[in-house]
């Protein structure tokens, strides 16, 4: 469904899902030189279209810098910001135009629609639902640290990874037992028939914009520019 | 079919545990009872509450011995996702209970797993937002709501099955006194529709008009059991043997302190014409003004969003004050030189821990030698010296709570700020934080509190700093009984609003609303 609600124009939430599906898959296939740049330049109208355009700057503004830092460094530091940084600044776009455009209940629809087994169903929207607090936990540790006196600064990327992933992977695990036995209480494991609040409906222009996206995706994939 | 949940000499022990979580347990609970579960944290409580809402055995795996049988189900058979259709959960945590981003597609939750209708669905999902008074509620960011805000919508959520009974795990745990309010509101309306209410609580205040009888759980045994007036009734000396929160609020009495004043002049702190906004032209503080010595314990009062943590996040130097000044030792401090000063705890423990050990949290980033008698020291006094080697996250909430508590103490910041450092806890370990807060006073350090635990306010508190729409209203001494009644009439204004006097069903009228 093509919903036109107050933040204006959005794609069904299965053409934003494969935008990161297809950005996943190709971020680390493409060789061209400028295969971040077009990549980039895919997830970032897609993001207009979808009328998410405080996203797109952000992103954009972003990628400028990084792309910058890819051009001022060199060696192992150069081919980590060029192979990692700068694609993953593309996936982490569509990711975030995808959740922003529609709510995780409008997803799950949607893919229940598609006919996806409740076994895969149910993950991805656990998996929906903490990439939401991702951002927001991340920010909690870090006045954490700031408290604590804790600074990253002298310390290894190694340490500093260390640092944020254990308390959020940590917080996530704890999280996901909670809303999983909330969940089961709530009746997730029923077999039966599920129903939706939520109505989508994938219309003509979901289907261009699926068959386009695919096309320029396949061009990028086939030329190698 | 049966209405009742029946348990008869019915033990359990969680998969990889010791010790039963339960032992002998025989308990009839009749269709409409309000039944309130007490007792001290890890006394079985909210394991009761598992093996009625089915979580027990397939979720949380383990042995049982004995009968349970929940609505002429044998508790084998009595698997969450059927239980759920007539039994209806609420969690401690309202924030990792929800399953969905948006409060109308969490109330529908439960009605598209079991398959509602959809037109059916949205008349029910209307009917629960409006049974709970919460239809300016609809639509919103869960992560924009307030704790208070998300427990409602939990229950919203709750009602939309229709379900005979509710089972609730520290519903208040999270609530300041007016959210706990509106809470017992919403009970009183479930209770006068019917329905069996079978909670498990520290705090007993808000239930005491409420519950029909209260179980007082040790050691994974019920050992006693109370009317309410018996409860409302119990000696000081008995309810703290007990380890139980006061009954009643209006109980809860200042205890003076010979040691009170102990002040310390080396240690000044001043907060000047002190504004703060998180977004632009919309300021949460508007010039707030304060100062103290060291060896003060501070309260910050003041109704919900009136920007008590937002002044703690200010003055520690987390979020940046766009106008006015803050001096520590008469010298002008920000950013990181206040966070060199002071140190806040934050409510949400699991963000402020970082290694693998509660040992290594404590002394991480600093010379270990110089700290370990400090450490165990306060490890000891924390309770938690049997689990230092442990992982922090593989404590118990109340456990990971003193964790912090103890980094604040530890820290040779001279300045505490703690927000809601009793959330949730019982008798017994608030009054372990109550105890470090007065020694890290007696130090001659400032210590803020943002707290609503009225009764660990009362163990703590020397000064009062009363805000209102980000401005200081009031700002006063307290050492006597007189003074912390001000305070305590204060939080209590919450409970003047008139109790409800018609039922759900017939037309969901409360007048205090």
């Amino acid at each position: 469904m093509v919903s036109k609600k107050k933040n204006g124009f959005q794609f069904d939430p299965r053409v934003n899902l494969l935008t990161v599906v297809l950005t996943a898959s190709l971020m680390f296939i493409l060789q061209g030189e400028y295969a971040s740049v077009y990549l980039f330049v895919v997830v970032i109208s897609m993001a207009a279209l979808n009328c998410k355009i405080k996203i797109g700057i952000k992103y954009t503004v972003i990628f400028i810098f990084v792309y910058g830092l890819s051009l001022i460094t060199r060696g192992a530091l150069q081919v980590l910001i060029k192979a990692f940084v700068l694609r993953g600044v593309s996936l982490g776009a569509a990711v975030t135009v995808m959740i922003h455009s529609a709510d995780t209940s409008k997803i799950i629809v949607s893919l229940r629609q598609m006919k996806l087994p409740e076994q895969l169903l149910i993950p991805f929207s656990v998996m929906l639902r903490f990439f939401s607090t991702l951002i927001q936990d991340i920010k909690l540790i870090r006045f954490g640290m700031k408290t604590r006196g804790i600074s990253l600064i002298g310390k290894s990327p190694v340490m500093i990874y260390e640092l944020y992933l254990v308390p959020v992977i940590m917080r996530m695990v704890k999280t996901a037992g909670n809303l999983s036995a909330a969940a089961e209480t709530r009746g997730i494991s029923w077999k039966g028939e599920k129903t939706s609040y939520e109505q989508v409906r994938f219309r003509v222009v979901d289907a261009a914009a699926a068959v386009i996206l695919t096309g320029i995706y396949t061009f990028l994939f086939i030329t190698q520019l | 079919m049966q209405k009742n949940i029946y348990f008869n000499q019915f033990s359990f022990k969680y998969e990889g545990q010791k010790n039963h979580s339960l032992s002998d347990i025989t308990l009839n609970i009749q269709e409409g009872e309000f039944l309130v579960l007490c007792g001290e944290s890890g006394c079985g409580k909210s394991t009761i509450t598992r093996c009625v809402n089915g979580l027990i055995p397939e979720f949380y795996e383990g042995k049982y011995m004995g009968e349970g049988i929940i609505h002429g189900r044998n508790i084998e058979e009595n698997a969450p996702e059927i239980a759920g259709q007539k039994i209806s959960s609420i969690f401690q945590d309202s924030r990792s209970q929800f399953f969905t981003l948006n409060s109308t597609n969490e109330v529908a939750f439960s009605c598209e797993n079991y398959g509602i209708e959809r037109k059916d669905m949205v008349h029910r999902v209307e009917k629960a937002f409006s049974e709970i008074k919460i239809e300016d509620l609809k639509g919103r960011s869960v992560f924009q709501l307030s704790s208070g805000e998300r427990q409602k919508v939990a229950f919203a959520a709750s009602v939309t099955l229709k379900p005979e009974v509710y089972v609730l795990d520290e519903p208040s745990a999270n609530l300041d006194i007016t959210s706990i309010i509106q809470l017992k509101k919403i009970l009183k309306k479930l209770k006068n529709q019917g329905s069996t209410i079978i909670i498990a609580e520290h705090r007993l205040f808000y239930l005491i008009d409420l519950a029909d009888r209260f179980l007082y759980m040790k050691e994974g045994k019920i050992t006693a059991q109370y009317l309410p007036d018996e409860m409302k009734h119990m000696k000081a000396e008995e309810l703290y043997k007990k380890m139980l929160r006061a009954p009643s609020l209006e109980q809860i009495q200042y205890i003076p302190n010979d040691s009170k004043r102990h002040e310390n002049q080396q240690l000044n702190f001043r907060v000047e014409g002190v504004w703060a906004e998180y977004n632009k032209n919309v300021p949460v503080l508007r010039g707030i003004n304060f100062e103290s010595n060291g060896g003060e314990t501070w309260c910050l009062i003041g109704h919900n969003g009136c920007g008590k943590t937002t002044l703690g996040m200010t003055v520690t130097g987390l979020l940046k004050h766009k106008q006015g000044a803050i001096y520590i030792n008469r010298k002008k401090c920000a950013g990181k030189s206040l966070l060199k000063k002071v140190f806040f705890v934050m409510q949400e423990a699991e963000h402020q821990m970082y290694t693998d050990s509660v040992y290594k949290e404590l002394v991480f980033g600093k010379s270990e030698e110089s700290l370990h008698n400090k450490a165990e020291y306060i490890l000891k006094k924390l309770g938690l010296y049997e689990v230092k080697d442990n992982h922090p996250f593989a404590l118990s909430g109340g456990q990971m709570q003193r964790v912090t508590i103890a980094l604040a103490y530890i820290s040779d910041k001279p300045i505490v700020i703690l927000d809601e450092p009793t959330s949730g806890l019982d008798y017994k370990n608030m009054n372990l934080i109550a105890d470090v807060v007065e020694e890290m006073r007696h130090q001659g350090k400032i210590v803020i509190l943002i707290s609503h635990d009225l009764e660990f306010i009362a163990r703590t508190v020397t000064r009062c700093l009363q805000i209102d729409g980000g401005k200081v209203k009031d700002s006063f001494h307290v050492s006597t009984h007189d003074d912390f009644n001000y305070i305590k009439d204060y939080m209590l204004s919450a409970l003047s609003e008139s109790p409800v006097t018609k039922t759900m069903n017939g037309g969901a009228e409360s007048d205090g609303e």
